[in-house]
C-alpha cells in the first residue's frame, strides 16, 4: 500500500471528527498520523498559505522521499518511522501533560530549581496543563512593549506563519535561499512540513534596539518539532538574537528537524546564540530529542559579519552543522560552540565556513566535554575557494573527558585553493586535568563543585561571547549537565 | 534501478585467474581479494576514505599485467642510496636476481614465492583486510612477485635492504602489483629503504602492498623515496602491526608519480609501543599525491607522532587524511599529528582530514594543520642577507619540508633522504 493510500485508510478509521476529509477541514485540529503530500496539503492549508508555499512544500517532499537519510555522523539510534509520527498538532495535545508540578519529574523540577527558575515558569516549561501563557513573565505586557519599540525602529518580528500573511515578498525572497528545500534530508523534511518559527526583518541601517530572543516569543506560541526561522538584516544593520532556553523543555516529540537561515547585507552583523537543552533522556538512554538541525548563514555583503554561538547541552542525538558563507568581502564568519554530552547522549556537531570572498575571515573555536557513556564529537569544513585571495581562517577544538566510558571525536575538513589563503587548525583532546581538581578540592570545593568550575574554564572562552544573562545561566547548565559524571 | 557494475572491475578482471601448484591459503586469498574487489571496484570520491582521491582515471588507463621482464629495456641502474646497503632489484614489479646483490642478507631475504610454505608468511599475509582497502585486496589477488623478509628473534640485519623498484614500461599500459611480507622478530632490528624509480614517459600502474610485523621490542626502519615517472600512478599501501616496547619508524618521500597514494595502517597492539609515521611530498604540474594514515592505540602506554609536509605548485593537488584511534583500554595515549601544506601557486590544492577518535579519557592527543603561500618574513629575512629571490624561496622550502624529516630516528636514513630531496629542488651542495 503506498504511503498515500495508508493515509486516506487512516483517515477513514478515524471518527467523523474528520468525516469531510482533512485537506477541507480547517477546524480539525490534527493532522492524521504519518506523512504523505495531503499531510504537506493540510499543514499548508490550516495556515492559510498562498499557492506558491505549497507547490515549494510539495516539491521537498518529493524531493525528500528520494533522498536518504544520512548515516555519516558518528551517531547510533533506532531508524525513524516517519509514519508515526503527527506532523501537525496545534496546540500541543495536552493528553499526557501532568496535571500539576507534583506530576512532573523530580530530576527536572531540581534542575529548574538550581537554574532558579521561577515557580510559574518551571509550569510553562514542564508543559503542565492549562497554564494560562500571560502569566507566566507578565509576558503580556513585556512583549507589547517590545512590539511597539520594535516597529518603531522599523524591525519585523514575527512567527513565520505571520510573516507568510503580512509579508509574502520578503519570505518568498529569501525562504530556501541559504538552505534549499533540498539541501539535505532533514532540511527537505523540514521544507515539506515547518509548522512555524521565527521571522527577522532589520531594516537598512537599524541596529535593533533590544536582544531578540525567541524565548519571549515562544511563550506565546509552540513552535512544535519543525521551526524554521529566516533572519534578514539588510545593509549596515545590527541584530542579536537569542534562541532556546536554558531550563530542559518538557517535550513529547522524538524528533526535531529544524531550519535557520540567516542572511547578511553589506555592512550587517546577526549575532545568533542558541542555548538548546532539549530534553536528553534518562542516564539509560530512555527517551530524549532526537535533533537534527539545518543552519546556515550568506554572509552576502562585503563587510557583512555572522556570529554563531551555541551551547549545546541537551538532547539525545544532536546533528547540527552551523555554517556561513562568506561570499561579500571582507566578510566575517564566527562559531563558537560549547557541547556537553553525558549519560547516553550523542552529539555530532560542527561547522562550515565557505570562504568565497576575498580578505574573509573565519574563527572556529569549539569544546567538547565528553562524560558517562557518551559520544561527542566535532565535524567541521574550512574550504578556501580560489576566489579567497588572502582569507583566514583559525579553528581550535577541544575535547575534554570526564570517565573512561565515554568517546571524543574529532573530523575536521580542511580544503584550501588558494595560495593567499592562510588556514591553521588545532585541536586537542585530553583528560579533565587532575592538577585542577586536587587544587579545588584541597580548598575545600566539592567534587562535583570542582568539576563544574573546570569545565566552565575550559569553556570559558566560549561562554563570554554568550550575551550577559543568558552567559549566567549556561555557566549554570554546564555545571548541571555533567552532575553525576563523577564519583 | 538497475544494479551498476562497480567501477574497474571489467577492465581488471581479466587479469585474474586461478594458479597452479600455489597453497590452498593463497588460493583462498586471491580468490576472497578479487571477490572483495569485484563487490566494490576501485574507490572514487564517494567512499569516504577516498574523498579527495578517485581511482576512476585508472579503470580507464587498460593497464595490462607487465609480463616477465626479460625484454624490458633499462638503462643504468643508480647507485645505492645508503652505502653499504644490501638491494633487491625490481623491475616491473618482478624481481630480478641477476641484478640484485643480497649478500650476506640471504638468511634473510626470500623471493616470496619461496616462502609461501612458511606459517609466519601465511600468517602475515593472510590477515583480515578492511572494507577501504580494496587495492590491497586487489594486490593480494594479482601478486605476482614479491619479498618475504624475516629478521629472527634477537638480531639485526646485517646490512639495510635497499628494494629498488624501476618501472620499464613499453608502448602499452603496464600494471604490476608487488607484496611484501616483513616480519621482524622480539627485540630485531632492521632498515628497509625503498626506492621507486621510473621514465619520464610511459604510463603503468604500480600497486604495492605490504605485509610488516614488529614483534615486541624490535625496531623497524622503515624509508621509501617515490620518484615514479612522470606517467606512472603509484598505490601502497602498508599494514604494521606494532608489538610491546616496539618501534615502526615509517618515512616517505614523494616527488613523483602524475596519481599517487602512500597508505600506512599500523596497529600499536603492546604496551609502550611506538609509530612513526613522516612524510615529505613536493607536486607539481598536475600531479596528485594523497598520504594516508591510520594509527590504532589498541594497549596502555602507546605513543604515535606525524608529521606531513608539502609544497605544492603547479596545478597539483595534496591530500593528507591522518586518522588515529584510540581505543578504551589504550589509556595514557600520546598522539600527535601535524600537517602542514605550502601553496606556491595559484592553482595548486591541498585537503586535509586529521582524524581524532577517541575512547579512553587519560589521554593527550593532538593534531594540527596549517595551509598558505610561503611565509614573507622568512624570505625577507633570507633576502635581507643576500640570498636571491629565487633560491631564498627554495631554501624556505627546503627548511619547511626538511622538519618533516626529523622524527626519523636513522640519522643516516635521514640524510639519504634529504639529500634526494635537495636533487629534486636543484640545491644539492649547497649548505
Amino acid at each position: 500500500m503506498s504511503a498515500t493510500a495508508e493515509t486516506v485508510a487512516d483517515v477513514e478509521r478515524l471518527n467523523e471528527k474528520y468525516k469531510y476529509g482533512f485537506v477541507t477541514d480547517i477546524e480539525a485540529e490534527n493532522a492524521p498520523k504519518g506523512l504523505s503530500e495531503d499531510t504537506v496539503r493540510f499543514i499548508s492549508a490550516k495556515k492559510n498559505e498562498p499557492e506558491w508555499l505549497l507547490e515549494w512544500r510539495l516539491e521537498a517532499y518529493r524531493r525528500w522521499l528520494e533522498m536518504k537519510e544520512p548515516d555519516w555522523g558518528k551517531l547510533g539510534y533506532p531508524p525513524i518511522d516517519y509514519q508515526d509520527a503527527y506532523y501537525y498538532s496545534a496546540p500541543k495535545s495536552n493528553e499526557n501533560a501532568p496535571e500539576s508540578l507534583d506530576d512532573v519529574d523530580p530530576e527536572l523540577l531540581r534542575t529548574y530549581e538550581k537554574l532558579g527558575i521561577p515557580l510559574r515558569e518551571q509550569e510553562m516549561l514542564a508543559g503542565v496543563k492549562n497554564i494560562a501563557v500571560d502569566v507566566v513573565f507578565d509576558s503580556v505586557s513585556v512583549a507589547t512593549t517590545f512590539k511597539k519599540k520594535l516597529a518603531e525602529a522599523g524591525v519585523i518580528f514575527s512567527s513565520i506563519s505571520e510573516a507568510i500573511q503580512e509579508h509574502p515578498e520578503l519570505v518568498r525572497k529569501y525562504m530556501g535561499a541559504v538552505v534549499p528545500r533540498d539541501d539535505n534530508y532533514f532540511a527537505a523534511l523540514n521544507s515539506a512540513v515547518f509548522t512555524d518559527g521565527s521571522f527577522v526583518y532589520i531594516p537598512k541601517g537599524v541596529k535593533c534596539p533590544m536582544e531578540l530572543s525567541t524565548y519571549f516569543r515562544i511563550n506565546a506560541e509552540n513552535t512544535g518539532q519543525f521551526e524554521r526561522t529566516l533572519i534578514i538584516a539588510e545593509e549596515g544593520s545590527y541584530v542579536s538574537y537569542l534562541e532556546g532556553c536554558t531550563a530542559p523543555m518538557r517535550d513529547e516529540n522524538q524528533l526535531h528537524a529544524a531550519v535557520v537561515e540567516l542572511v547578511t547585507h553589506a555592512d550587517a552583523e546577526i549575532k545568533y546564540s542558541t542555548v538548546q537543552n532539549w530534553y536528553p533522556g534518562d542516564e539509560n538512554g530512555v527517551g530524549g530529542i532526537y535533533n537534527f538541525v539545518t543552519k546556515r548563514a550568506l554572509c552576502a555583503g562585503d563587510r557583512s559579519k555572522v556570529s554563531w554561538t551555541q551551547v549545546e547541552t541537551g538532547s539525545a542525538i544532536t546533528w547540527k552543522y552551523p555554517s556561513c558563507i562568506l561570499q561579500g568581502d571582507d566578510s566575517q564568519g564566527e562559531f563558537y560552540s560549547v557541547a556537553i554530552a553525558n549519560n547516553m547522549q550523542q552529539a555530532d556537531t560542527g561547522t562550515k565556513m565557505i570562504h568565497l570572498g576575498k580578505r574573509t575571515r573565519s574563527r572556529i573555536i569549539s569544546k567538547g566535554i565528553s562524560a558517562g557513556n557518551a559520544q561527542n564529537s566535532y565535524r567541521g569544513l574550512v574550504k578556501m575557494l580560489p576566489t579567497a585571495e588572502k582569507a583566514r581562517n583559525y579553528t581550535q577544538c577541544d575535547s575534554l573527558l570526564i570517565g573512561d566510558q565515554c568517546g571524543a571525536h574529532t573530523f575536521p575538513y580542511i580544503e584550501s585553493q588558494n595560495r593567499s589563503a592562510r588556514v591553521e587548525h588545532e585541536a586537542t583532546t585530553s583528560k579533565i586535568s587532575e592538577d585542577q581538581l586536587f587544587y579545588c578540592r584541597q580548598r575545600g570545593i566539592g567534587e562535583e563543585e570542582a568539576v563544574a568550575l573546570v569545565v566552565n574554564g575550559f569553556c570559558r572562552e566560549v561562554l563570554q561571547q554568550l550575551p550577559m544573562e543568558f552567559a549566567v545561566e549556561a555557566q549554570k547548565l554546564v555545571s548541571i549537565s555533567l552532575e553525576g559524571s563523577v564519583g | 534501478m538497475a544494479a551498476k557494475e562497480p567501477l574497474g572491475v571489467a577492465a581488471f578482471a581479466p587479469s585474474f585467474r586461478e594458479r597452479s601448484g600455489e597453497p590452498e591459503w593463497l588460493s583462498g586469498l586471491r580468490r576472497d581479494g578479487f571477490a572483495r574487489f569485484s563487490e566494490g571496484g576501485l574507490p572514487t570520491n564517494r567512499d569516504e576514505a577516498w574523498k579527495y582521491t578517485s581511482l576512476r582515471p585508472i579503470a580507464r588507463a587498460k593497464y595490462e599485467p607487465a609480463p616477465a621482464n626479460d625484454d624490458a629495456v633499462l638503462g643504468d641502474l643508480p647507485g645505492l642510496m645508503l652505502e653499504g646497503s644490501a638491494r633487491a632489484v625490481f623491475i616491473n614489479g618482478r624481481l630480478a636476481p641477476a641484478l640484485s646483490d643480497l649478500e650476506g642478507v640471504t638468511a634473510y631475504v626470500l623471493p616470496l614465492a619461496d616462502a609461501l610454505g612458511a606459517d609466519w608468511v601465511q600468517a602475515l599475509l593472510g590477515r583480515q583486510v578492511d572494507d577501504a582497502q580494496v587495492m590491497y585486496a586487489l594486490n593480494a589477488a594479482l601478486f605476482d612477485d614479491g619479498l618475504a623478509i624475516r629478521v629472527p628473534d634477537g638480531e639485526t640485519m646485517p646490512r639495510p635492504l635497499e628494494i629498488l623498484f624501476v618501472a620499464a614500461p613499453g608502448e602499452r599500459a603496464l600494471m604490476w602489483h608487488p607484496r611484501m611480507a616483513i616480519d621482524i622478530g622480539e627485540n630485531a632490528r632492521a632498515t628497509i629503504i625503498e626506492r621507486h624509480i621510473g621514465p619520464a614517459k610511459g604510463a603503468y600502474l604500480a600497486n604495492h602492498g605490504a605485509d610488516i610485523r614488529v614483534a615486541d621490542g624490535a625496531v623497524l626502519t622503515h624509508a621509501k623515496a617515490q620518484l615514479e615517472g612522470g606517467e606512472g600512478r603509484h598505490l601502497a599501501m602498508a599494514r604494521v602491526s606494532i608489538g610491546e616496547g616496539a618501534i615502526y619508524d615509517n618515512f616517505v618521500l614523494t616527488l613523483g608519480a602524475a596519481l599517487s597514494r602512500n597508505e600506512v595502517a599500523t596497529s600499536l597492539n603492546g604496551s609502550d609501543s611506538e609509530v612513526r609515521l613522516n612524510g615529505a611530498y613536493m607536486l607539481n604540474d598536475r600531479q596528485h599525491a594523497d598520504h594516508s594514515s591510520r594509527i590504532d592505540h589498541l594497549a596502555p602506554s602507546t605513543r604515535s607522532r606525524q608529521v606531513y609536509s608539502g609544497a605544492i605548485g603547479g596545478n597539483a593537488r595534496g591530500v593528507f587524511q591522518g586518522h588515529i584511534v584510540v581505543d578504551q583500554i589504550a589509556q595514557k595515549t600520546d598522539g600527535h599529528q601535524l600537517n602542514r601544506a605550502l601553496l606556491l601557486s595559484d592553482h595548486a590544492e591541498i585537503d586535509s582530514k586529521p582524524v581524532l577518535e577517541i575512547y579512553a579519557d587519560d589521554v593527550k592527543c593532538s593534531h594540527g594543520a596549517t595551509a598558505g603561500d610561503i611565509d614573507d618574513d622568512q624570505l625577507f629575512y633570507l633576502r635581507a642577507r643576500g640570498i636571491p629571490a629565487e633560491q631564498a624561496r627554495l631554501l624556505v622550502v627546503r627548511g619547511f619540508l626538511a622538519a618533516a624529516a626529523e622524527g626519523l630516528g636513522d640519522e643516516a636514513v635521514r640524510s639519504i633522504m634529504l639529500a634526494e630531496l635537495d636533487k629534486a629542488l636543484g640545491l644539492e651542495g649547497i649548505e
